[in-house]
């Protein structure tokens, strides 16, 4: 540890800026006024040194500064602006408590020290607010965060209902997903149409899609990183909702007041027990998910707190047949697993640290039991991967000018890709087979996120990235640069450099985001997969209309990327057992991809009205030797034009309504579009000159032109809701009234051909459409 | 086994819940002109040149039972070289356009240039070289012949060896027999299909090796037995292997493309030399 924070001092005296060293250190944790919830993010300013910074994701800021008397400005969207007064003399300790604005009155506050995109370094970066998913329509109303972030531009869907991210061109096996620290590998309930999250426990949600901070590594396209609410400090309080599909419940409050909380949500659907009953008594088909996520904290003072949080989402479909002489029964379930202790310890009032063990597990399970009175049968399949990590990173306040973060980690890996256990009692059968895979994969980071002068800002840093499976070793360095160049009082110029590495791959069969996806390892033969992105945009505020507005541009190149051989299917389902045999990297093919675009977004993140609008220019090139001949492709979503806009207005104080529309690009397919005779060549010609086309061999083929050249028809859908709330005696409800494509719109889900037989037999295109206009009401309550 | 019936349930239950019949609608057919479609293998080993013209019927809009193209007779096919070309006359008897090596002048090393056009205007392109080098090393390394009671069983091993330096070379190894299935028919020519070792080969990774094979049939009495040593192209190795694999696919998987190198159009123009070794017994 020391050595770490000797090694910070070095690299720190080499910045010329350690000359003007400060006297004195502030520091302190920022939080919610009431409920004690510590606060990610908060801008602590200090107008006339033109100097700030920002709490971390533990509600921790430092900031070293001369002695004498300055004015602080305490700032966070949503809560209302603190100003203090503060006499140096020594160092000292500011917690500070901030109180929610209600949502209206952030008409009033002068926007001047709200949250401004051109004074942050970081780009590509998007903070979904909490409160933002809440109020927007949803799919059979249930609020989905990976939804919402598929509103914003450089992110997309990959088809309806799915809540996979495509980030940049890249797709959902790029993204790394982290709720407190762990990994969640297969974020989706039921086929993707709903994601793990709902938003009710969580407290912040990032999504980075380029410039990435030395801190993040380990997948090509993007970081989605969500952090859990701590719990009220100071009273219980709780929320929920009953909609069509699920209800939910989370409840809040303290253990000891002040010092310690907890917080449990849950979440489970009921179409089960609804169609239950409806069943025949000797065959019932059922399906549920459920999601459940805790978390403790307890404050042991300014230098140490502990927290523990954990998540656990199960989906399951399962069947029953009873006969008279036995029944069988045959299952299929999924499981995210996660658990996360952290400990945040300060080592002083500049270097703050913290300490996370995680464990993260995902497991598919397929199960079938058949019991006759004279025999029995079992067998279990299962497939997954488990994490077990530990992770230290410190954040070291050198001085107003930088902040130093460094860290480790390094992770376990556990991949089943499959395990079976067969029991036959008629053929006096008993077999058992695991292949388990064990890798380790681990990371060393360190990045300054420096004020180099008044009008430049840059974070500079390096990941390296080493992994480690069987013999196969593999280290890479991966540079991350990041600058902002300060143009006028409201307007900045950015540009970034990050290099990824993915040293674990994602096999999908249907790209629908299916259980069967499987996690492997990288390995001799399919090596880590690699990116390269440059990004520069400008980002301006316009503070007399609360609005943001970011322009970027970005390239990305991905080397070694992970494509299926023509004719390769991975449904492995069909028999498990089969699996043993089934070697995953002969349907695997390796190439490189080029992603560029320009993304413009224009934001109100407060007010009456809020919301944004969002454009998407862009292209994603596929390159496959073994794939197209060689020749490059267009991805399946390649998109060219991507609209989203989101509103969400305030009519008063108890109605708000909100709406949204998207328009995407159709997905680039391979349509057979005409047939041919393909003849083979037969060099035994008997009698020279007389070999006829009849006496060849030859096949019946289709020319599908070149891969992915047709293009699906686009994809445009409006959503609108309304909600009425009520403070009633004790608590607050809410009535949603929303429908998901409003106008009816028939979107493409896939294509099929079909024989219009009343037409001499003609061959028509057919498109198959997900979702009509749906309904849905729904209430939820909050005390 | 209930676990297929469980996969399927689960890609039923999201089918069934795209399957409302309201949720199908017709989509504007993709436009598609008929292309031509050329095939053509050539070498200045062989006896004659050969070409093949048809056209791709489009999948969209035309009843299915409408599958066959009939060849094109009235196509004008050019071979050219170096400013130099030759006609190739339309043969009824053969349904394709014919000449003699020795008329069109064919040379090992040589780069040729075939164009076919159809009185309606489309006009497309192949070209192709005729590998200067003919890899001879094939060899036949046994025969064993078990007498049946009828039939006997005959094995035949044999191998080549890739004696080219540098990847980049493609063969194509074919065999057939001459046989009597009793002793008074007369004698019968039957391809030969091999048990063991490759048909299309490239030497990519594999560079300088020897490629063995293994093929067995049964026959009242072997008369003669030839192998073939292709030295082929690569579009000719290409474009097989892409025919081979060739499948509409299920809808999870992706579909597999066929090659072809003519411009405008499909098919194939290629080049090859041949060895062949005959054994007579």
């Amino acid at each position: 540890m020391k050595r770490i924070s000797l090694m910070l001092l070095f690299i720190g005296m080499m910045w010329p800026a350690l000359a003007q060293t400060p006297q004195f250190v502030l520091s302190g944790y920022a939080s919610e006024a009431g409920s004690k919830e510590l606060l990610i993010g908060v801008n602590v300013y200090i107008p006339a040194l033109g100097k700030g910074t920002t709490t971390n994701r533990y509600g921790f800021y430092s900031i070293p500064l001369p002695q004498g008397k300055h004015t602080l400005i305490y700032s966070f969207i949503g809560y209302k602006k603190v100003e203090r007064v503060v006499e140096l003399n020594a160092s000292r300790v500011i917690d500070i408590a901030l109180e929610p604005s209600l949502e209206l009155e952030g008409v009033e506050i002068k926007a001047e020290r709200m949250e401004r995109i051109s004074e942050v370094v970081q780009m590509s970066s998007i903070d979904l607010p909490v409160q933002q998913v809440r109020n927007l329509p949803a799919l059979l109303g249930e609020k989905d965060v990976f939804k919402t972030l598929q509103l914003m531009p450089g992110v997309q869907s990959g088809s309806e209902g799915s809540s996979g991210l495509y980030v940049r061109g890249g797709g959902p096996d790029q993204n790394l997903i982290i709720l407190d620290d762990a990994t969640v590998y297969n974020a989706n309930h039921l086929f993707g149409f709903f994601s793990l999250f709902n938003g009710d426990a969580l407290k912040s949600i990032e999504l980075i899609k380029g410039g990435f901070p030395a801190r993040y590594g380990g997948r090509l396209s993007s970081v989605v990183d969500m952090n859990m609410k701590d719990g009220n400090k100071q009273e219980l309080h709780g929320a929920g909702g009953i909609g069509l599909i699920s209800s939910r419940l989370v409840l809040e409050g303290p253990l000891k007041k002040d010092t310690s909380s907890f917080l449990v949500s849950g979440r489970r659907t009921y179409i089960d027990a609804l169609t239950r009953p409806f069943m025949p008594k000797e065959e019932k088909v059922g399906y549920y998910f459920y999601d459940v996520t805790a978390k403790v904290n307890y404050d042991f003072g300014p230098r140490n707190k502990v927290y523990a949080s954990a998540y656990l989402g199960r989906d399951k479909f399962s069947y029953l047949d009873r006969y008279a002489s036995g029944e069988d029964r045959a299952g299929l379930y999924w499981e995210n697993a996660t658990a996360t202790f952290r400990w945040n310890h300060l080592y002083s009032n500049k270097l703050f640290s913290n300490t996370s063990l995680i464990y993260s597990n995902y497991d598919l399970n397929i199960y079938n039991e058949e019991r006759w009175e004279d025999s029995e049968f079992e067998l279990r399949y299962r497939s997954g991967i488990r994490d077990l990590s530990i992770k230290h990173d410190l954040d070291y306040f050198l001085n107003a000018d930088h902040q130093i973060r460094a860290g480790i980690q390094s992770t376990l890996h556990k991949f089943s890709p499959s395990a079976f256990v067969i029991k036959d009692s008629d053929a006096n059968q008993y077999e058992e087979s695991v292949n388990d895979i064990y890798t380790v994969e681990s990371g060393l980071y360190i990045e300054d996120e420096a004020r180099l002068n008044s009008w430049l800002k840059m974070n500079a840093g390096i990941r390296l990235s080493h992994f480690t499976h069987g013999a196969v070793t593999t280290f890479r360095p991966e540079p991350r640069a990041s600058l902002a160049f300060r143009l006028d009082k409201n307007m900045s110029a950015k540009a970034s450099f990050a290099m990824m590495n993915q040293y674990v791959h994602l096999l999908s069969n249907t790209g629908i985001g299916l259980p069967t996806d499987l996690w492997v390892p990288s390995t001799e033969n399919i090596g880590p997969q690699q990116s390269m992105q440059l990004a520069a945009g400008l980002a301006r505020d316009i503070p007399e209309y609360d609005l943001g507005l970011s322009i970027e541009g970005y390239y990305k190149w991905s080397d070694d990327i992970l494509g299926y051989r023509e004719g390769a299917s991975f449904l492995l389902i069909d028999d498990p057992t089969d699996a043993d045999e089934f070697s995953w990297e002969e349907n695997i093919t390796i190439g490189q991809s080029w992603s560029y675009g320009t993304e413009v977004l224009i934001q109100k993140k407060q007010g009456k009205l809020s919301g944004w609008i969002g454009y998407t220019l862009s292209w994603t090139w596929k390159q496959f030797d073994e794939l197209n001949f060689g020749k490059k492709f267009f991805a399946k979503h390649d998109r060219r034009h991507d609209v989203s806009v989101v509103a969400i207005y305030k009519l008063s104080d108890d109605i708000t309504l909100s709406g949204t529309w998207v328009y995407g690009t159709g997905n680039a397919i391979t349509l057979p579009l005409a047939e041919y005779y393909a003849i083979m060549h037969y060099p035994g010609s008997i009698e020279p000159g007389t070999m006829s086309w009849f006496m060849y061999d030859y096949r019946y083929v289709s020319d599908y032109g070149e891969k992915n050249s047709y293009r699906m028809a686009p994809y445009h859908r409006m959503d609108i809701g309304i909600q009425f709330h009520k403070q009633m005696r004790r608590h607050k409800r809410t009535w949603e009234l929303s429908l998901y494509n409003a106008y009816n719109r028939k979107n493409p889900f896939y294509y099929y051909i079909d024989t219009d037989w009343e037409n001499q037999g003609q061959r028509i295109l057919k498109q198959v459409s997900l979702f009509p206009v749906i309904p849905s009401i729904s209430y939820s309550f909050e005390f | 086994m209930k676990t297929q019936y469980l996969s399927a349930l689960l890609l039923s239950s999201l089918l069934l819940l795209a399957g409302c019949e309201k949720m199908v609608t017709d989509v504007d057919i993709p436009e598609y002109e008929p292309k031509l479609v050329v095939h053509s293998f050539i070498s200045s080993d062989e006896a004659h040149i050969n070409v093949y013209v048809s056209e791709s019927i489009p999948v969209f809009g035309k009843p299915s039972s409408d599958v066959a193209s009939e060849p094109i007779a009235n196509a004008t096919v050019v071979l050219r070289r170096n400013g130099q070309s030759i006609t190739l006359p339309y043969e009824g008897y053969t349904a394709g356009y014919s000449i003699p090596v020795v008329d069109a002048g064919l040379q090992p090393g040589r780069t040729y240039t075939l164009e076919v056009s159809v009185p309606d205007g489309r006009q497309v392109t192949g070209e192709c070289t005729i590998p200067s080098h003919r890899n001879e090393t094939l060899e036949i390394t046994s025969v064993i012949k078990e007498a049946g009671e009828f039939d006997s069983l005959y094995t035949f091993q044999f191998r080549f060896r890739d004696d080219q330096a540098g990847e980049g070379n493609h063969y194509r190894v074919f065999a057939y027999l001459k046989v009597r299935f009793d002793p008074q028919s007369e004698p019968y020519v039957q391809e030969l299909s091999f048990d063991k070792g490759e048909v299309y080969v490239s030497d990519e990774n594999r560079d300088l090796s020897t490629f063995t094979y293994r093929a067995s049939a049964y026959a009242y009495k072997l008369e003669e037995v030839t192998f073939k040593l292709l030295t082929t192209d690569e579009d000719y190795y290409t474009y097989h292997r892409s025919v081979n694999f060739h499948s509409d696919g299920d809808p999870f998987s992706e579909p597999t493309l066929v090659f072809t190198n003519i411009r405008d159009g499909l098919g194939i123009f290629s080049g090859y030399r041949v060895y062949t070794v005959t054994q007579t017994f």
